[in-house]
This record gives structure tokens, C-alpha cells and sequence, in this order.
């Protein structure tokens, strides 16, 4: 059973309301049906029913049993309480009538679970809409995402699979910024997968072998995890070696670590290192990077690629359904 | 709010004065948002959804983020609107 097998079970026992904003899109309406036919989870449509019906006609796709929901005017109120702190609230009428942000508004409110979306907004947008609107879990302020990488011959504390972070959203993470970056990957893989995370700061330093102002930056970071959140089992600074090779960590970790040598989340101190590394281990070892899934929201939400296959988008339905709640 | 015949520098100015809460007359298309107006990413969201909603077009956060002045902004809406 490959790890998608896995998340696919947990996502049928879990059978979450997963809400599209992007609903006259093919591949939403064609994910959206497998994933209602499959089990894997509750598709939610937002958008004018006339407008989603008549897309879904047109691409062939039935949507018998499928809710769709309207933006409704009269949870104006609402939506100006969440824009609220951002000085945004007087302005509610006008993004009422956004599928983005009336969907954020529906898993804020607990109308569905997950918000997945992504196919044609940005990235940043789907964020900026989350944060604005879902808000960010206690005690985090950045939002942030990791890659589950499953990669072949790897025989880690999780067999073949590591998860790196932050790969995709967040460019050069403060000293704050990243143990916010550790704190939300060790609770994600906690939720989605049952790990005991186990958390690597990694640098190109091990335990001050080097100095400079961005080894400093991740030593800063790990106090901070370490002060934030005591129940996370957390090291750095750390080379990526020390990180998960147990007998490199032997040599050049000189104080017993519960993480090195066998860490299972890898935090980069910056978007450049992590994207470039999760890339590096896709091409050259043939892994499977599955990600970004983003985190830090008060409740679970996923962006998509724009270039999307209905595979990929099924893919993350899957990860979003197997979230445990938050 | 679809006015298609609205000038973007209109859409854009008024966009711009209503979430900073500045007045027209001070600005001009080389004022630099966030350097002069202190303008933060929820500000640009606005702006952006305004020109949205005005033209039924999508505008990418992160491209518009990029755009420093009120100037570049209108030349980046114009050339979205002819694409």
C-alpha cells in the first residue's frame, strides 16, 4: 500500500465537505465528481448554479449529488466580521460576490471542511483570501506549506518518506517566521499522517561549525520552537546529513539529539534552499514530491498548481480529506 | 460594480484612496505605494479586487504586489485588459 493508498482510506473513513470556489473550471468539476464517486470526500460547488450547471453540461460532467452554494448576499455581516482587523470590513459587498472569498467564508463558518483552490487564482491569492477570511490557527502568524517527499531507496524513520518545509509559499522567513514554518509542519504531519515529528533547522552549519548571520537566523528560530512549543522534538542548527544519516549525526552531534541522524521533517531556512532541495530530490533521485500543502489556516486549505491535471487535483482532495480536524 | 467603459486610471486612483484613505489630490501615478503610502499586501488585495469586480478580469496578486506606483499599476491593468 504506496502512501496515497493510505491517505485515500483515511480520507473515506473521514469523508470530509471539501469546498470549491474554482467551480466552473474542467478539472474541478471532473475531480469533484471522482471524488464524490470514490468516497474520498464531499464535493461543495460555490458559484451561480445556473453558470456551474451549464460549465458542467458543457464538459460532459454530471453533478447528481454534488452540492453546489451560492454567494449569499445576507452573510455580508459575516464576511465584514472576518475583514474586520484588516480594515477591509466596509468593503465586504464587494467580496461577497467572490467564489474565493465567499468559499473561505463557508469553511470560516463551518459550512465544509476544506477549502481547495488554485487552478486560476495564485497562489498568494488563495492565501491572502485564507488568512483575510479563515484566519490563522493560535499562536502562528505566517502562513506556510511542506512537501510529503516520497523517495525511493531513502530509509528513513518513516520508511521512504520525509517532509520538507517551506518549499512554496514563504520567501525568507525571519527567525520568527520559521519556527512558525517548524511549529505548523510538525503539527501537519501529526494530522495528516500520525508521525511523531521529529524536526531538523537545517543550515550548512551543524551545531556552530560555522558563523554568519543566517546560521544565527535558524539557532534564533530553534530557540523560539523550543520556547513556543516544548512537546516538539526539535534540533538545529543542522547540515542535512547530521539531519537523517544516524552515523554522521553520531560524529558531528556531540549532545544527544532526539532528531538527528533520524529526523523526519526538514525545515529550510529559506524559500531558495527548500525549493531548489525538493526539486533536486524529484529530478535526480525520482521521488514523489506531494505538495504543496499548505498550513497555518485555522482550518485546512489547498492550493493547486494552475497546469492541474484531475489526477492532481484528486490528489490533493485526498490530502485535504485525510487532514485530521483541526 | 462591472462598468467596462470606466478609465483604469479612475478605477485605480479611487481604489487606491478608499483603502488607504487618501485623497486624490494628493497622489499622482509616480507615488509609490507602499513607500509613500505606507501600503501593505491587504491594501494591494483591495485594489486588485476593485479592478476585478470593475472589469470582470483576473489580476494576480503577486504581479500587481510588483508594481511599486500608481502609474505602473494603471500600464499593468491596461495591458491585462488588452491580453
Amino acid at each position: 500500500m504506496d502512501i496515497m493508498d493510505t491517505l485515500r482510506a483515511k480520507a473515506r473513513q473521514k469523508h470530509r465537505a471539501i469546498l470549491f470556489p474554482e467551480a466552473k473550471e474542467f478539472g474541478i468539476l471532473a475531480a469533484a465528481r471522482r471524488a464524490l464517486d470514490e468516497g474520498i470526500a464531499r464535493p461543495v460547488l460555490v458559484g451561480r448554479a445556473d453558470k456551474v450547471l451549464s460549465a458542467a453540461r458543457s464538459y460532459g460532467v454530471s453533478l447528481d449529488g454534488i452540492d453546489i452554494i451560492e454567494p449569499d448576499i445576507n452573510m455580508c455581516g459575516q464576511l465584514a466580521s472576518c475583514l474586520e482587523p484588516s480594515g477591509l470590513a466596509k468593503f465586504a459587498d464587494m467580496y461577497i460576490t467572490d467564489p474565493l472569498y465567499y468559499g473561505a467564508l463557508m469553511v470560516h463558518s463551518g459550512m465544509a471542511d476544506a477549502l481547495v483552490a488554485g487552478l486560476k487564482a495564485d497562489t498568494a491569492d488563495v492565501v491572502m483570501a485564507s488568512k483575510l477570511i479563515i484566519g490563522l490557527r493560535e499562536g502562528i502568524h505566517t502562513p506556510s506549506s511542506f512537501f510529503l517527499m516520497e523517495v525511493p531507496g531513502f530509509n528513513g524513520p518513516e520508511g521512504n518518506l520525509i517532509a520538507f518545509a517551506d518549499c512554496g509559499v514563504c520567501e525568507e522567513p525571519d527567525e520568527n517566521e520559521l519556527a512558525d514554518i517548524a511549529i505548523s509542519t510538525s503539527d501537519s504531519v501529526r494530522a495528516l499522517l500520525g508521525w511523531e515529528p521529529r524536526v531538523a533547522m537545517l543550515s550548512y552549519s551543524t551545531k556552530g561549525s560555522a558563523e554568519s548571520s543566517s546560521v544565527e537566523k535558524v539557532a534564533n528560530a530553534l530557540e523560539n520552537v523550543q520556547k513556543l512549543r516544548p512537546d516538539i522534538l526539535v534540533d538545529g542548527e543542522l547540515q542535512l546529513d547530521a539531519a537523517i544519516v544516524p552515523e554522521v549525526a553520531k560524529k558531528k552531534v556531540k549532545k544527544a539529539s532526539p532528531v538527528a541522524g533520524r529526523a523526519n521533517v526538514l525545515v529550510f531556512p529559506d524559500l531558495d534552499s527548500g525549493n531548489i532541495c525538493y526539486k533536486a530530490v524529484q529530478r535526480f533521485a525520482g521521488a514523489n514530491a506531494y505538495g504543496p500543502v499548505l498550513q497555518g489556516f485555522a482550518k485546512t486549505v489547498s492550493d493547486l498548481s494552475r497546469g492541474s491535471s484531475v489526477d492532481d487535483i484528486l490528489g490533493v482532495i485526498t490530502i485535504a480529506g485525510a487532514m485530521d480536524k483541526e | 460594480m462591472l462598468d467596462y467603459d470606466k478609465p483604469v486610471s479612475e478605477t485605480v486612483y479611487e481604489a487606491v484612496c478608499d483603502t488607504l484613505g487618501v485623497e486624490a489630490e494628493s497622489l499622482s501615478d509616480d507615488t509609490k505605494l507602499v513607500d509613500d503610502l505606507g501600503a501593505e499586501s491587504v491594501n494591494y488585495v483591495h485594489i486588485g479586487k476593485s479592478i476585478e469586480k470593475t472589469y470582470d478580469i483576473t489580476v494576480p496578486f503577486m504581479q500587481l504586489r510588483r508594481r511599486k506606483t500608481i502609474g505602473a499599476i494603471i500600464e499593468y491593468i491596461n495591458e491585462l485588459r488588452e491580453e
